[in-house]
């Protein structure tokens, strides 16, 4: 080996990164939660559409902004350690039963279900931010307080109508349409769907934080 | 998710990937928040990156690539019509780090690359080949370029130093 390939070897070997493992890994749990969109959409066969909701990986002072089906992340994913320990999920409500009989979600149906969300959580004290019901999909966030009434009024009153509606209309969503533009901005290839652009996203070396 | 395979990851390779972050031309202040979010960003996918043939050259792609993302954003509100530049690495007093991480910064992006998978991350040929989605041949052949070129440039700075 010549004195310049040792020398390269032992490049800059006073820079250290001070950065504590707690803070990582700390940092890699709030990741991995936006992440877990997509493992809750690949698992109820195509939601992969959450998790390009833009809106979704900013996070708002004194809260954090879930997408609509984000909220299972927190029982699925025990080895986070910064997440919450699982709650068993509650049981869909019949009028989120009813409106499932058919197999087709309307608009009605979905804003009808986003409605009693809002409504039952109201009635436990607690409310959603940020509410935008302009596009296809409705946007929300929720302030950390009031997660638990979150997690067990969406569960029952929206989660699933929620995840037929954005399987239906996952090309036409607000985020598809932010993650189609994010992936022209990096240079990278369009791609066919949101789960494909992801992964082009991801094989570049990018994830959807980039896409902010 | 296997938390102590992680740590013992960062642990190894946390200072390594921040010098590859410094010799790939950014400055260390930067380096050091882009390698800590990409490490933070590796822990988030653990399942997959952990299983990668080189985990390090992941973190250092994903660093260097936020890296160039900042950079185009702050370009469109500044700049228009230049190309970026390599940023002088800052090493405080260590005249010689720094004349060394400088020079691979100003090498061109494939002979830098090379060099900080092979030296900064100490790669063998074929994984550096795999990582770069490269021949073997190739890599050897740039290695060999960006050696000779980095002699001649350390060659000047001495010159100009006497």
């Amino acid at each position: 080996m010549t004195d310049l390939e040792t020398r390269l070897r032992h490049a800059g070997e006073e820079l250290r990164l001070d950065r504590p493992v707690s803070d990582v890994l700390a940092h890699g749990n709030k990741l991995r939660r936006r992440r877990r969109i997509i493992g809750v959409s690949a698992a109820s066969g195509a939601l992969i559409a959450a998790a390009a909701l833009a809106p979704v990986v900013a996070t708002l002072e004194g809260g954090q902004q879930l997408s609509p089906a984000d909220s299972t992340r927190r029982t699925s994913d025990a080895s986070a350690t910064a997440v919450p320990s699982s709650r068993p999920e509650v049981p869909k409500s019949a009028a989120q039963r009813a409106a499932l009989t058919d197999g087709e979600v309307t608009r009605a149906e979905y804003r009808a279900g986003f409605d009693r969300l809002v409504a039952c959580m109201a009635a436990r004290g607690a409310g959603l931010a940020a509410v935008d019901t302009t596009e296809t999909v409705i946007d929300y966030s929720v302030m950390d307080r009031d997660l638990i009434a979150y997690d067990d009024c969406y569960a029952a009153e929206f989660k699933q109508l929620d995840i037929e509606w954005q399987v239906a209309h996952s090309e036409q969503s607000d985020g598809a349409r932010h993650l189609r533009q994010c992936l022209r901005r990096l240079d990278l290839p369009p791609g066919r769907s949101i789960a494909e652009r992801i992964e082009i996203l991801e094989s570049a070396g990018y994830s959807i934080a980039d896409c902010d | 998710m296997d938390a102590a395979a992680f740590v013992d990851f960062y642990d190894g390779y946390r200072s390594r990937c921040l010098r590859a972050a410094v010799a790939s031309g950014m400055s260390r202040e930067e380096a050091e928040e882009a390698v800590a979010e990409a490490f933070s960003r590796a822990w988030a996918s653990w399942s997959s990156v952990g299983k990668m043939q080189s985990p390090a050259a992941w973190v250092v792609r994903v660093a260097v690539n936020a890296n160039v993302s900042w950079w185009r954003k702050r370009r469109r509100e500044v700049l228009e019509h230049s190309d970026p530049e390599p940023h002088a690495p800052e090493l405080g007093e260590a005249t010689d780090d720094l004349d060394l991480l400088r020079a691979i910064a100003a090498l061109p992006p494939r002979q830098r690359q090379v060099v900080v998978l092979r030296y900064l991350l100490d790669m063998d040929t074929y994984a550096t080949a795999r990582s770069m989605g490269i021949a073997p041949g190739t890599v050897k052949a740039t290695l060999h370029h960006a050696l000779s070129a980095l002699r001649e440039s350390l060659s000047l700075a001495e010159e100009n130093v006497r």
